[in-house]
């Protein structure tokens, strides 16, 4: 009878999937095994037309030029990001993408986007990425569901066979808002290599995922070892609570979506018993900021002990338990007002770090050299917990 | 604190900036007409590369998002509650800009 490994110590075991997941070719911080949790591919034109179905040929997605002059998607004959109105998105649609700092037009985006992935994390000392669509952020605005399921098959061949190419680009799969679909999906990508699947945190064409006719999901999910990563997206034509109706000034509604949407999020998966009925479910909250954070979980947990039981019957923890249990923030930004506050508040736990690289807001190449630099008496743990193995946990990643 | 010596002080002309690497670390350096600030190259918002900036008086830009810093104090002038810029100090030897890091 084989005896069985011995189990690795919580350290050896992060030393271990260090070890396995290193990149050789970095240039900075190399003492530092870094996962980056939130960096954004921008994807050509084709990303979503390559593997698409023939049968949904006539309504492949179409790169137009607005009536400002600016690269915008079409789909459903609607432009992404919505140009202009409540809610709507940046003037310049899919320009202005920063890889190193200097900005981009489109075109030249989705070129060094591809050429230099390997390099600019290299170049900031990123050994893994963990890779969303930037485009495809909007396929769940789809309101056609069978063309929205199409437009994930692609999306995700695309990025399982033309993107990823070696273990340091994690992929995020799309999922339409159908669950019996998704669950499909999700198995399909996990069949192509994914360890992690992406949603928007709004309300997207009435779908309340929080609901339990999404619990085959979060099961299937779960049995397979992925992760789910929540990613808000400004500039979308859903009614979302915080942008649509209320502000037609994109850095106002940009302001607000992000940290609000998820928010919602949040509240949803716990308040609804999702974290409950799924405890090994790992949750990641990404571009939001992270002081908001403990606001909303201490009024989940002022809440629950105020109002009467049964309207909370089906949660056992406090909302805060469930959040320190399952949950990490991938997004902070360096300058947050009160952020060394929230990261004590955690104890150095739930958080990782994430660049959103190489959009407009994000920190390009620079961000691990800077948080080295700008944060020199952090902790030696808590650096480590904050570089990667608080992610190594919420996707339990093995040497 | 070691000293090094960055530059030429005929390399920098007044109004202009740039970024040196000292010890592993970014180190950026001003000529505000003619007097020499060092501050770190890192801006505190989301680590863009004040060397590589606007400056304009004493006030430098940075290229990501455009917070602005006054590079003789360190004092952020975009945001109240942001940290100051660590400074270096810097001195003229023999025509030559040496900084303290």
């Amino acid at each position: 009878m084989a005896e069985a490994a011995p189990r690795l110590s919580e350290e050896d075991h992060y030393r271990a999937v260090a070890a396995s997941w290193r990149s050789d070719s970095k240039r900075v911080a190399r003492e530092f095994f870094v996962i980056d949790a939130d960096r954004h591919v921008i994807e050509p034109p084709e990303a979503m037309t390559k593997y698409l179905d023939p049968e949904f040929a006539r309504e492949a997605p179409k790169l137009v030029t607005d009536n400002q002059g600016s690269p915008r998607i079409m789909m459903e004959g609607r432009l992404y990001q919505k140009p202009r109105g409540y809610g709507g998105g940046r003037i310049e649609g899919c320009g202005d993408q920063r890889p190193r700092g200097e900005s981009l037009p489109y075109e030249e985006a989705y070129r060094h986007s591809m050429a230099y992935r390997d390099e600019d994390m290299d170049l900031g000392g990123v050994d893994v990425g963990i890779w969303f669509p930037t485009m495809g952020l909007f396929i769940p605005d789809i309101l056609d569901i069978k063309l929205q399921y199409a437009l994930c098959r692609a999306h995700n061949d695309w990025m399982a066979k033309d993107f990823a190419t070696s273990r340091r680009h994690i992929w995020c799969a799309s999922i339409p808002l159908k669950p019996e679909w998704a669950v499909e999906e999700i198995k399909r990508c996990h069949r192509m290599g994914a360890r992690t699947v992406w949603m928007r945190p709004n309300v997207m064409n009435e779908v309340r995922y929080w609901n339990e006719d999404w619990d085959p999901v979060w099961e299937t999910m779960t049995g397979l070892g992925m992760a789910l990563l929540f990613h808000e997206a400004t500039g979308t034509y859903n009614a979302t609570y915080s942008t649509d109706y209320k502000f037609d000034k994109y850095w106002l509604a940009h302001v607000v979506s992000h940290p609000c949407e998820m928010a919602t999020g949040l509240c949803g998966m716990i308040g609804y018993g999702v974290l409950e009925r799924h405890p090994a479910l790992r949750v990641l909250f990404c571009e939001a900021g992270a002081t908001w954070v403990p606001y909303f979980l201490f009024r989940l947990d002022e809440h629950i002990a105020g109002r009467p039981r049964v309207e909370t019957a089906e949660l056992k923890l406090n909302p805060s338990e469930y959040f320190r249990r399952q949950c990490t923030i991938c997004s902070f930004e360096p300058a947050e007002a009160l952020l060394r506050e929230t990261v004590e508040w955690f104890g150095g736990r739930n958080m990782g770090l994430t660049s959103d690289y190489p959009h407009w807001d994000s920190s390009g190449v620079s961000g691990v050299e800077m948080y080295i630099e700008l944060y020199p008496d952090m902790e030696e743990t808590q650096r480590e917990r904050f570089f990667s193995r608080n992610v190594i946990d919420a996707l339990n990643l093995q040497p | 604190m070691t000293r090094h010596v960055l530059c030429r002080a005929s390399e920098l002309p007044p109004g202009q900036c740039r970024t040196f690497r000292v010890e592993g670390r970014g180190v950026a350096l001003y000529n505000v007409g003619g007097e020499f600030y060092a501050t770190q190259d890192f801006c505190r918002h989301k680590g863009g590369s004040l060397g590589k900036g606007k400056l304009e008086g004493a006030v430098v830009t940075c290229p990501l998002h455009g917070w602005r810093f006054d590079v003789r104090s360190g004092e952020c002038l975009t945001m109240s509650h942001c940290r100051e810029l660590t400074r270096y100090p810097t001195v003229l030897e023999a025509g030559e800009v040496v900084v303290e890091v």
